[in-house]
């Protein structure tokens, strides 16, 4: 038995009717956020794979009557494919690294982000150089040096001088980013100015508690004992430095001043990840840590900058915690000093003198509402 | 070597893989005092001949691979489709799929452990070292058999119930282990954190506690058999790279496992026993616990200390084999054998004092920060001059395409790709925007998840021929090959963009944060692409298993390779040899040599005859004394 042999023509009005039909159904989709790009390679994709599997299945009905492949030089073809490999490949990777550039790295909006970003950039520029001539010099040395008639491998075991090039050439590269590095590292992880504003930042199943001092500069002291539905943070009460301590839904932080992080966690490991400002700390019960920084561009600056009037900065969770893991957002506001101060003065502080009228503070029922909708999904 | 062991090697038909092969011709040849057959349980099960259990563990290897693979499916569609109504796998997973047709968050969580905990450790250690130490280390040295036959014995079995415990723990009600491959506790700890660190948590503990045994045993006995069962002539020098890699494998496994193993068993007092190793200051489920002064850091340390040499013990055997064949088939000597082996005690040194660079943003002192982003950057020298080595070794080759040199030649390009991005991670000011992203995903699932997978195909499509003594289709391979290679590129290369947007790990949505929102639909391209992947893995399956049975008798040396494997007859017995054991007069690489017509010259042909040998290779043995005289084999060989 045997299937028609596909002329070259007919594959290729087949990749043309593929592309077409399904250029049709991705025409019929409201969104437009880059799926279409990415279909076209799973179209070229999908279309090569039909066209391999056809012609192998074509070869192997053949293979009864004849030895199929007897005319096929599967040395030259591979080196055909890799090279072909190597410039799609290529091609796809820079491509995409340019056409979505504007969506990685989202606008550092901290002093020491803009740094990191930039060693981010000089890493990535020197690594890219590495990494193309490197997979280049590997597919093309399949291309070109495939088996051929004739052709004799060079015996050519050992080279010292080469080998003591390409081990410090690497070197040199390496110890320049490592001081770059450690040098950046340094800074950022260097004391805390003093007069920074402090934000205290727990983690729990699942959603973050945001405490601020409150009037007295001075948070009150607490324990994990006495954390219940009413005390969330543990406070004890009979310290009257907490009784002014503010627990809101949202974060909020001047611009251009130094902002230190007190992270802490109550059940499990969770980690504070501030996007937009490069920051990053795991939450540890019975460890505080802690990380400060400058926020340089408040909400309202970002959100002309991008042209985006819904734009928020957002606080995420990076270290696996539970069910609830992927919903523990909270907002985070960056204003201009005098609007921070009159905001936090705003704010009700947590504890409520006991009256027999309510028993819930109020800043409980303000959490609630700002709670992201994602958590109804936990509730199963 | 035991006196029982040399009399089974006078028995060259006893080969495990020529059961189904009813050649009656050869069964009158046997040695008048040789066992009886030996009996099905001792041959298949309970075998202590070194290449069957380097099959067990190959066949046990791509069973745990497809199992964790598949699990990789179900979480990619829900990436990909968070919103559609995923009810038709409820067959398949049935109550972890709601009434609504929505996966359950915590059973994404165990999906995504499970596929980490089974692919690391099951298929890219245990499947992989366990196949290639053990059916290579004995064959490539000139051994009859390893140091132990009946530890290796064991270190398969308490795999085998390791792997049993391990999948069972996926049908629990209350779910598998959900916690993170890396099983951080308070997490792991407390049931009620997450309903899979209940019964889950505690086979996975077992389970790999057996993993661990079976680890050690392995490793002792690869080490031991490295050093001192290698036949007459076989110095370090002259070791093939696939041993080298073996042996720094074993040694690191024999070293960073029992550390994992303690910090497993303090996990299980903290579970059970009511200890506070881990655990301090924590209130949950709405009480608050009578556990103080420990700390969830203390893990990570432990953990680590094993989980960064675990990366090169997954990398080396494949960076091993790749050496070997690309060698073979580039029919040119490596280039810088010995600084190939340098690299190799340089990664596997350095691989040791690099851990906390996973926990950059734990809250660790800075300064050691510092410290280990120096060390860490330092690995990219040695993994440079490899690559160097081996673009260095293909340039000017005469490259033969045989599925194996493919998957070897992929595997520099996923080690590059993958490998550089390493700089980067390493880094310790760059890993606080990148820590727990999907850059670190693509990072290593690049290097090191694809990369030994690779490693792990290369081998056995370069192999094949020694362990079933038939040849594998190698068109399908190519088709394999071509097929993976641009689904694996597909799937991890666009989630460096995701990480660099900083999209978090182990998300089971994307949909509550606006940052997230950008790269939902790159999520369905990337599921595409696995799909496409998984489906052409099937390709490879087929064409293992039916080559097996084909009829494609694999000639003894189909590859024209140095190594000493290929001097034993096709299906070699227990014993390898059926005569003496050669001896080794040269390096491995010798390929194309200057003056000689073949382009290879085997290790056991001592310069005396490489003359005559070239002139008709086919026409001699493989054993000869010092004055290049041939020694005969005994008449089991002479038949041949």
């Amino acid at each position: 038995m045997r299937l028609p042999k596909l002329s070259k023509s007919v594959q290729l009005l087949f990749l043309l009717l593929l592309f077409t039909v399904s250029g049709l159904f991705a025409q019929t989709e409201p969104t437009s956020t880059g799926l279409e790009d990415l279909m076209f390679w799973v179209k070229i994709l999908l279309g090569i794979t039909i066209i391999l599997v056809l012609n192998v299945l074509r070869l192997v009905f053949k293979v009864r009557t004849e030895e199929p492949f007897a005319n096929v030089d599967f040395n030259k073809l591979n080196g055909r494919i890799s090279l072909a490999f190597l410039i799609v490949g290529m091609f796809a990777a820079i491509y995409y690294s340019f056409d979505l550039s504007d969506k990685y790295l989202p606008e550092a909006a901290s002093d020491h982000g803009r740094i990191i970003d930039n060693m981010f950039n000089t890493t990535l520029i020197i690594t890219g150089i590495a990494t193309i001539i490197t997979n280049v010099m590997l597919f093309w040395f399949a291309f070109k040096y495939a088996k051929k008639e004739g052709q004799k491998a060079l015996y050519y075991p050992d080279n010292h001088k080469l080998e003591l090039l390409w081990t410090v050439i690497p070197a040199i590269v390496l110890t320049t980013l490592v001081i770059y590095g450690a040098k950046t590292w340094t800074e950022i992880t260097a004391e805390v100015p003093k007069g920074a504003y402090e934000i205290e930042l727990t983690g729990k199943q699942f959603a973050w508690n945001i405490r601020y001092a409150g009037l007295d500069n001075k948070f009150g002291p607490t324990n994990f004992r006495k954390i219940s539905a009413t005390n969330e943070a543990g406070f004890d009460f009979e310290d009257a430095s907490s009784h002014d301590d503010v627990m809101p839904g949202e974060i909020h932080m001047p611009v251009g001043k130094p902002v230190h992080l007190k992270i802490k966690a109550r059940d499990v490991l969770h980690s504070v990840f501030m996007p937009h400002f490069r920051v990053k700390m795991d939450a540890v019960p019975g460890m505080p840590t802690s990380f400060w920084f400058t926020p340089n561009t408040t909400t309202k600056e970002m959100r002309k900058k991008l042209n985006n009037p819904e734009f928020n900065f957002e606080l995420a969770c990076t270290e696996v915690c539970g069910r609830g893991h992927f919903s523990m957002k909270r907002i985070i506001v960056v204003e201009t000093e005098a609007e921070f101060k009159v905001w936090l003065a705003k704010q009700k502080p947590y504890y409520q003198p006991p009256t027999p009228a309510s028993e819930v503070p109020d800043s409980l029922e303000v959490k609630q509402d700002t709670m992201p909708k994602i958590t109804m999904v936990l509730n199963k | 070597m035991s006196a029982e062991t040399i009399d089974v090697t006078l028995h060259p038909e006893a080969a495990v893989a020529s059961a189904h092969h009813h050649d009656s011709g050869h069964d009158h040849h046997h040695n008048p005092h040789e066992h009886p057959t030996e009996s099905f349980i001792k041959k298949y099960v309970f075998s202590t001949d070194h290449k069957m259990i380097a099959k067990q563990f190959l066949f046990t290897g791509i069973f745990m691979a497809f199992v964790g693979v598949l699990l990789s499916i179900l979480f990619r569609l829900q990436l990909a489709w968070p919103d559609q109504d995923l009810g038709f796998l409820k067959p398949m997973l049935g109550k972890w799929i709601n009434p609504e047709g929505k996966l359950d968050p915590e059973f994404y969580l165990a999906l995504v452990t499970m596929h980490g905990t089974i692919i690391v450790f099951f298929v890219l250690t245990a499947g992989l070292s366990g196949t290639f130490s053990n059916f290579l280390i004995p064959l490539q040295i000139g051994a009859r058999d390893m140091a132990s036959g009946f530890l290796n014995m064991l270190s398969y079995w308490f795999f085998f119930a390791s792997s049993v415990i391990m999948f069972f723990s996926l049908f629990l009600s209350t779910g598998p282990a959900a916690g993170g491959w890396v099983i951080y506790p308070p997490l792991s700890a407390l049931p009620q954190a997450i309903s899979g660190s209940g019964l889950g948590m505690t086979l996975w503990l077992v389970a790999m506690a057996l993993f661990i045994v079976s680890s050690l045993l392995g490793g002792i006995n690869y080490i031991t058999t490295v050093l001192n069962l290698r036949t007459k002539g076989m110095s370090m020098t002259k070791m093939p790279l696939t041993i080298w890699a073996f042996l720094m494998t074993a040694i690191l496994g024999v070293l960073s496992f029992p550390v994992l193993l303690a910090a497993a068993l303090l996990l299980i007092f903290d579970r059970s026993f009511g200890t506070s190793f881990y655990l301090s200051d924590i209130y949950i489920a709405g009480q608050a616990l009578e556990k103080s002064g420990g700390s969830p850091i203390l893990f990570q340390h432990l953990f680590w200390f094993l989980g960064h040499p675990e990366v090169y013990i997954i990398l080396l055997p494949a960076l091993g084999i790749t050496s070997e064949i690309i060698s073979t088939n580039s029919r040119k000597p490596i280039f810088g054998y010995r600084a190939m082996i340098g690299s190799l005690l340089g990664i596997a040194f350095l691989s040791f004092i690099v851990w906390a660079h996973h926990m950059f943003v734990t809250g660790m002192n800075p300064f050691l920060g510092t410290v280990f982003m120096l060390l860490t950057l330092i690995i990219a020298v040695p993994s440079a001059v490899k690559t160097f080595n081996y673009l260095a070794t293909l340039w000017r080759g005469n490259l033969h395409f045989t599925p194996g040199m493919l998957f070897s030649i992929g595997l520099v390009s996923l080690f590059i790709t993958g490998g550089i991005t390493g700089i980067f991670l390493g880094n310790a000011a760059l890993d606080i925007q990148l820590h727990d992203t999907y850059f670190v995903t693509a990072h290593f699932h690049l290097v090191m998840g694809s990369a030994a997978a690779f490693g792990f195909f290369a081998g056995i499509y370069h192999w094949f021929p020694k362990m079933f003594g038939k040849m594998m289709d190698d068109k399908l391979g190519y088709l394999h090959f071509w097929l993976t290679l641009i689904s694996v590129y597909c799937v991890f290369f666009p989630m460096h963009f995701m990480g660099m947007a900083g999209i978090p790990r182990r998300y089971y949505s994307f949909t509550g944060f606006d940052f997230t929102d950008d790269f939902v639909n790159l999520n369905v391209f990337i599921t595409i692409a696995a799909i496409f992947g998984f489906i052409s893995q099937f390709i490879f399956v087929y064409n293992l298993l039916s080559s097996i049975f084909s009829k494609r008798i694999a000639p003894k040396n189909p590859w024209k390779s140095n190594t000493l494997e290929w001097s034993t007859p096709v299906n070699p017995g227990h014993g390898n040899w059926p005569g003496e054991i050669p001896e080794v007069h040269r390096w491995p690489y010798d390929y194309s040599k200057p003056g000689m017509n073949h382009d290879y010259l085997p290790q056991y042909i001592p310069d005396a005859v490489s003359e005559a040998w070239d002139k008709n290779p086919d026409s001699m043995g493989y054993h000869f004394d010092e004055n290049g005289n041939e020694i005969k084999d005994n008449q089991a060989h002479a038949h041949h």
